[in-house]
């Protein structure tokens, strides 16, 4: 269970840093520099639990309101250029903040160890959750919910008249101004929002690694932060959600056990992710009939109940493969588990309703019945008799 | 400021770095092609013509021929790897989801980036290096032939694409759909077919300039990529969103800056000096040297 409680952990922060960059997009700007204020946040809450001895909590929003202060300053000057000139400012501004913690030190002598930021060594040792005896469960759980307070933030934005201030300014800033909607006030708050949501997320990142380093902070993350959005789609925080588990739960952890070839699938599934869904997971979901919007709620029930069965199960097949030969090396690789599980059902439901379709007819009626205890539906599309 | 450093080291500082900047300058002219026809980022940009470099050091591995071939087929094997990069990222995305386009050349940005990894085990290849030693000499004052025929390369590439662009039919179309795509269409133009050309003349350009980077460093690596990405962006900012001969002059400018800012400090500040130069162009001059003011809100 240990690898599972990580992965939530991983992809609750990566969840936080995507909805930041969810809210700058909506106003029409592609910010690179999520990244940046994630890092701020992170050295920031990372000082106050070591250095000053606070609890998370404090830690989180003073690590939150940072980012968003520094946002504020950065956004005034930054947003007065569009398109790819803020492409390229953000990528600039993200790339000096992490420059800075490259050059920053600040460290405390604290019992036998000192610690505190130090350059290019990175900042070792945040070990708040260590400390105070938290389990991965505990953490996991306090992640996962600081992950749905934002969400759920998120989501009351995009309905209230704010969010309808944002989408107008980002799908044409002009239109916008000529009913009256001040643009600098407008991009300079989202922009400062982001930031306190990179910046909240930054202090989970920290104190769930414990040692951050300013490389981890680059252009690279910046591009994972815009990622999710734009993959997951741009009409709710779901969307960046569902990206979040495709990217981090799939490609990135999922296909592990691919090797090297794991990551030249990454830039390809995103590339054929793009052109099938160019507005996102949200709209090919919106699109669906109600039919297969069931689906693919059912294909997500179901993916977690086999990936926790499978899990178990495959642990007893080794055990007694191994009962019989003698040690082999065979490991169990849970993550074939999810390669294999998301892909067909999680991703493409489709796919293994096309799969369960060429099985043979026992096992479709088992999925026939799994689908009507998950799913419920009403509309059954005819079948041939078997 | 300057240190110990004297008129003459200063005058060799700029010098090479002007020349080196020619290689920014046809990168920035890539990325400028791009964006003036379809107004779009190209992200994979920087990884088609490294990509390009990398193939014609396959096909130099298979038989010996002389550099200047190697550069040939590396200009034109990126203008190929240009035109995949249209199909995947731009041809089936629609032009009402820019970020999908712009994601999708960050996933073929990674994809080719990998593709070169798994190919070389990621271990950083030798480059044909043109003349090797060749230095015209001036009392202490040198000039390196290899850095002097890239110079003069991408002067005749820059030459050949304004030819290219005002004084063939392709060029005028290419304008035109650049202008006013509807209209252009009105008047009988593809215009996929015209972004598809501007794919492979910004991924001919873009080869070029690879394999002269890779010859005037002597190694070609994978992690050569994210750097020229970024230095491409920054001198298609400075120099002005789509204009061709701000790329050019703002590449001579940030190659210029960036051996300056090398020869006064050193490896690990240089690049933060090439932020600060476009820190002050956003401030004092958000629009570029050639940019129109309309970019600015």
């Amino acid at each position: 269970m240990q690898f599972w409680y990580g992965l939530a952990q991983l992809i609750g922060v990566h969840t936080i840093l995507g909805l930041s960059a969810y809210v700058v997009l909506q106003t029409g700007q592609v910010t690179m520099a999520q990244a940046g204020f994630f890092a701020i946040g992170a050295y920031v809450s990372g000082m106050l639990t070591t250095i000053a001895g606070w609890h998370i909590v404090p830690a989180l929003f003073i690590g939150g309101a940072t980012a968003a202060a520094v946002a504020a300053i950065a956004g005034f000057p930054a947003l007065r250029v569009k398109g790819l000139m803020f492409v390229v400012a953000t990528i600039a501004f993200g790339e000096a903040v992490r420059l800075f913690w490259f050059n920053f030190t600040y460290q405390v002598q604290q019992g036998a160890v000192k610690v505190g930021p130090q350059g290019g060594e990175g900042f070792k040792q945040i070990r708040f959750f260590p400390a105070n005896g938290w389990t991965d469960l505990d953490r996991a759980i306090f992640i996962l919910a600081v992950m749905a307070i934002v969400m759920a933030g998120v989501w009351w934005l995009d309905r209230s008249r704010a969010g309808a201030v944002l989408r107008a300014v980002g799908e044409d800033d002009l239109a916008a101004q000529s009913v009256g909607v001040n643009l600098t006030a407008v991009k300079v708050s989202a922009f400062a929002i982001g930031g306190f949501i990179a910046g909240v997320g930054g202090t989970l990142y920290s104190h769930y690694t414990t040692h951050i380093e300013h490389a981890n902070f680059g252009v690279v993350l910046a591009t994972f932060a815009i990622a999710y959005p734009i993959v997951g789609g741009l009409h709710n925080v779901f969307g960046t959600l569902a990206a979040v588990i495709f990217i981090q739960g799939f490609l990135v952890e999922g296909l592990r056990f691919l090797g090297d070839w794991r990551n030249l699938l990454f830039g390809f599934l995103i590339v054929v992710a793009m052109n099938v869904s160019p507005r996102g997971f949200v709209s090919v979901y919106r699109d669906l009939s109600p039919y297969w919007r069931r689906r693919v709620y059912g294909g997500a029930i179901v993916t977690v109940v086999l990936v926790l069965a499978g899990e178990t199960a495959a642990n007893e097949i080794v055990a007694a493969v191994e009962g019989v030969l003698g040690n082999t090396g065979l490991e169990y690789n849970h993550m074939a588990w999810i390669a294999f599980i998301v892909v067909m059902a999680g991703w493409s439901w489709s796919g293994l309703a096309a799969a369960v379709r060429l099985l043979p007819a026992g096992l479709r009626r088992l999925s026939a019945l799994l689908r009507d205890a998950v799913g419920g539906s009403a509309v059954r599309r005819p079948r041939k008799a078997a | 400021m300057f240190g110990d450093l004297s008129a003459l080291d200063l005058l060799q500082a700029v010098t090479d770095g002007l020349l080196f900047g020619a290689t920014y300058a046809i990168i920035g002219t890539g990325f400028a092609l791009i964006f003036g026809v379809m107004h779009k980022i190209n992200l994979a940009y920087a990884a088609t013509a490294i990509a390009g470099a990398y193939i014609s050091l396959a096909f130099a591995a298979l038989l010996p021929m002389p550099a200047i071939v190697v550069f040939l087929i590396a200009a034109i094997a990126s203008g190929a790897v240009g035109y995949l990069v249209y199909i995947t990222c731009f041809r089936f995305i629609p032009t009402t989801s820019p970020l999908a386009t712009l994601m999708a050349t960050v996933g073929m940005l990674i994809l080719i980036d990998e593709v070169i990894v798994h190919e070389t085990d990621g271990m950083p290849q030798p480059y044909p290096a043109l003349f090797d030693n060749v230095m015209i000499e001036i009392g202490n004052f040198g000039l390196r032939g290899d850095l002097l025929f890239i110079f003069g390369l991408s002067v005749v590439a820059t030459v050949a694409l304004v030819v290219f662009l005002y004084r063939t039919r392709l060029g005028v179309a290419t304008r035109a759909v650049a202008q006013q795509p509807v209209a252009a269409q009105l008047c009988g133009i593809s215009v996929q077919r015209t972004n598809a050309t501007t794919f492979i003349m910004s991924g001919l350009l873009g080869g070029l300039a690879g394999a002269m980077t890779a010859a005037a460093v002597g190694t070609l690596s994978p992690l050569l990529t994210l750097p020229i990405t970024v230095k491409g962006l920054i001198v298609t900012v400075i120099g002005g969103l789509g204009s061709i001969p701000g790329a050019i002059i703002a590449g001579l400018l940030v190659g210029m800056f960036e051996n300056v800012a090398l020869a006064l400090r050193d490896v690990q500040e240089r690049d933060l000096y090439v932020m600060l130069l476009l820190f002050l162009f956003l401030a004092v001059r958000p629009m570029g040297i050639f940019g129109k003011s309309a970019a600015r809100d």
